[in-house]
């Protein structure tokens, strides 16, 4: 039966008894009142299945990540559960592997996760040495990288450093020797990003006489430095 | 002419862009031996007006001159910073897709950038030693699925899988786990087929 | 060559990847214990028990023929077709789709055509619906203003391609605005995605 299924919201119960080759067309209202509200943002709501809010929360930072100008600030907390909750199911498979095809399921799973994880650290290392000359002079900064950032970005820019220095600098005079620190630019926080608005917002400034109404679900078009502080609270994200 | 061997040496970044070229070692010693001269003409220029020689000199000319000598200066500096930092950028990426420099590429590195190369892929091994089960040289292509079909291109002779072991002979064929190979693939030893 | 430049622009497999956690309901085939993966639990899987699975669970099952598809109550003809005509109707807007609609789409018509009723018709009607929105999105362009753009119900692989163009536009207004000197404003060149589904 259906219906001990955790999985169907009620909503949904007239399109879920239906098999695939003979489905009734659903009335235009049912299509716009219930059909789209799943798609529109990545809330869960009420009857909706275990799901571990991690794995979308870090798809989140890789993307916000990816959109933002300048570094965010680390997640650590998601970072060392996901890690763990890997090594956790490899040394099961390696126990009690249980039946190949569902083995093969939860590898495949677990490839998506190590994917995620790289893509988001990996993002992060690219943004680390392109202002590495910045960052590694900024308090603000190194406090928003995990300890093995740090470290990477102080022995990055030694490197960097020796090897222009060995290659180019030494050979120029005196008052030229030095690397400045925007030498690979300074990330530019006003420049343009997309983002989804998660919950209503209100009145934004965006101008110093304009406003805008900020509410869930509007896509806009922004300065970063508008949304920072929305996105630091979770309130918007970036797409 | 001024700037002459700046624009060269842009030049020569600029089709590094496309393809490794041979590092340019003379160019850069010309422009760093021309960037010392401009020094040794500004130094010259300011002993000019220099007050306690009690010479009258233009010095709007002098201070125009001054200005584009440095300006010149500057510009070789950021020349020279350029091709060195888009070089970078071309050992990076080969550590990032191959892992290590391919033998034909080689000869076109200078000493000091295979020093930054193996430098480099030290600095990142001791990053991903905490992450070593998520392996952050793989491939940067979703996971679509776990095993794929592949040929082998060049011997590979044995293998090691995360299970056992795979001889790869030139023109075999083999199901295989991606993870297991992909490092093998993007080296061009092997083709994915499906 | 893998790029070592951060950029904001995904590829298509990346997009594919970001929508394949959406829920889709399955029939399965055969009978499974639940499945305890690390990004949620699913099952007891009980034919002919509906179930709702992640996509990239329900391509899987499918391709593994242990399960059916059913449609998403969008992915119907008569639903993009009235979709169409809104498109059509208000040349302003976007009509209300589903974010990932081109991600989702693509997926289950190309792993299970045989569960989607009249599955080439509904090709069509998303190419239909990409085009008239992807022209939409361009002459949008006219509207960026240094302040903001609004520009709601735009989907993923859309925003995507636009967002180079849009984004640069944007930032030279701003800077022309602002007369910001000899500020240098950044390009985003990207030279390494392929950002169209060329043929539906």
């Amino acid at each position: 039966m259906a219906s001990d299924n955790v999985f169907v919201s009620p909503e949904d119960s007239v399109m879920t008894n239906l098999s695939p080759m003979d489905a009734v067309e659903p009335t235009v209202d049912e299509l716009l009142d219930g059909a789209l509200s799943p798609y529109l943002s990545d809330d869960q709501d009420g009857d909706s299945p275990f799901v571990n809010e991690d794995v979308t929360k870090l798809k989140h930072a890789w993307v916000n990540e990816k959109q933002a100008p300048d570094l965010l600030p680390y997640e650590t907390q998601l970072v060392e559960d996901l890690t763990e909750m890997l090594q956790f199911i490899e040394a099961l498979q390696g126990e009690d592997a249980g039946q190949p095809f569902t083995v093969m399921l939860y590898q495949t799973e677990v490839e998506r996760i190590k994917y995620l994880l790289r893509s988001y650290l990996r993002t992060r290392l690219q943004k680390v040495e392109r202002y590495a000359m910045f960052y590694s002079g900024s308090e603000e900064h190194l406090s928003r990288m995990s300890a093995g950032e740090q470290q990477y970005i102080h022995q990055y820019r030694g490197l960097f450093e020796t090897h222009m220095t060995r290659t180019c600098l030494d050979k120029l005079p005196e008052s030229l020797r030095a690397l400045d620190e925007t030498t690979g630019n300074i990330p530019w926080n006003d420049t343009a990003v997309v983002c989804r608005v998660q919950q209503d917002v209100g009145e934004i400034s965006v101008t110093e006489t304009e406003t805008v109404e900020m509410r869930r679900d509007n896509i806009f078009l922004m300065p970063y430095q508008t949304v920072e502080k929305l996105l630091q609270s979770d309130q918007v994200v970036l797409l | 002419m001024l700037g002459d061997t700046a624009y060269k040496l842009a030049q020569e970044t600029k089709r590094t862009q496309a393809h490794l070229t041979a590092y340019n070692e003379s160019l850069v010693e010309q422009l760093c031996r021309e960037t010392r001269h401009i020094f040794a003409q500004l130094e010259a220029l300011l002993q000019k007006v220099n007050p306690a020689l009690g010479r009258s000199v233009d010095t709007r000319a002098v201070a125009a001159q001054l200005a584009a000598l440095h300006a010149t200066a500057k510009r070789n500096k950021r020349c020279l910073l350029a091709y060195h930092h888009l070089r970078l950028q071309f050992l990076k990426s080969l550590f990032w897709s191959v892992g290590k420099i391919p033998d034909e590429l080689k000869p076109q590195l200078s000493p000091q950038e295979q020093d930054f190369f193996s430098h480099y892929a030290v600095l990142v091994s001791q990053y991903k030693h905490p992450f070593v089960d998520i392996d952050l040289n793989a491939s940067e292509l979703p996971p679509r699925d776990l095993f794929i079909e592949v040929r082998v291109l060049k011997d590979c002779g044995e293998i090691q899988l995360e299970k056992g072991s795979l001889l790869l002979t030139r023109n075999s064929q083999h199901h295989v786990k991606r993870s297991d190979v992909e490092h093998l693939i993007s080296q061009g030893l092997l083709q994915h087929i499906g | 060559m893998t790029s070592t430049k951060p950029t904001q622009q995904f590829t298509l497999p990346e997009l594919e990847f970001l929508a394949e956690d959406t829920p889709i309901t399955i029939i399965p085939t055969h009978r499974m214990d639940t499945l305890h993966f690390i990004s949620g639990s699913y099952g007891p899987f009980q034919p002919p028990a509906h179930i709702e699975v992640p996509l990239w669970l329900a391509r899987l099952l499918k391709t593994k023929r242990r399960c059916h598809i059913q449609a998403p109550t969008w992915l119907n003809c008569r639903f993009l077709e009235r979709k169409y005509d809104e498109e059509q109707r208000q040349p302003d807007r976007f009509s209300n789709l589903p974010y990932q609609y081109l991600e989702i789409a693509h997926v289950l018509v190309t792993c299970a055509e045989d569960d989607i009723p009249q599955s080439h018709t509904i090709k069509r009607l998303i190419q239909d619906l990409r085009e008239i929105r992807q022209s939409k999105a361009r002459a949008g362009l006219a509207a960026v203003n240094p302040v903001y753009l609004q520009m709601d119900h735009l989907g993923a692989v859309e925003l995507n391609e636009i967002r180079p163009v849009f984004c640069q536009a944007f930032n030279h207004l701003r800077k022309l605005e602002k007369d910001l000197g000899d500020y240098i404003v950044p390009s985003y060149e990207d030279t390494q995605s392929t950002t169209s589904y060329s043929n539906y």
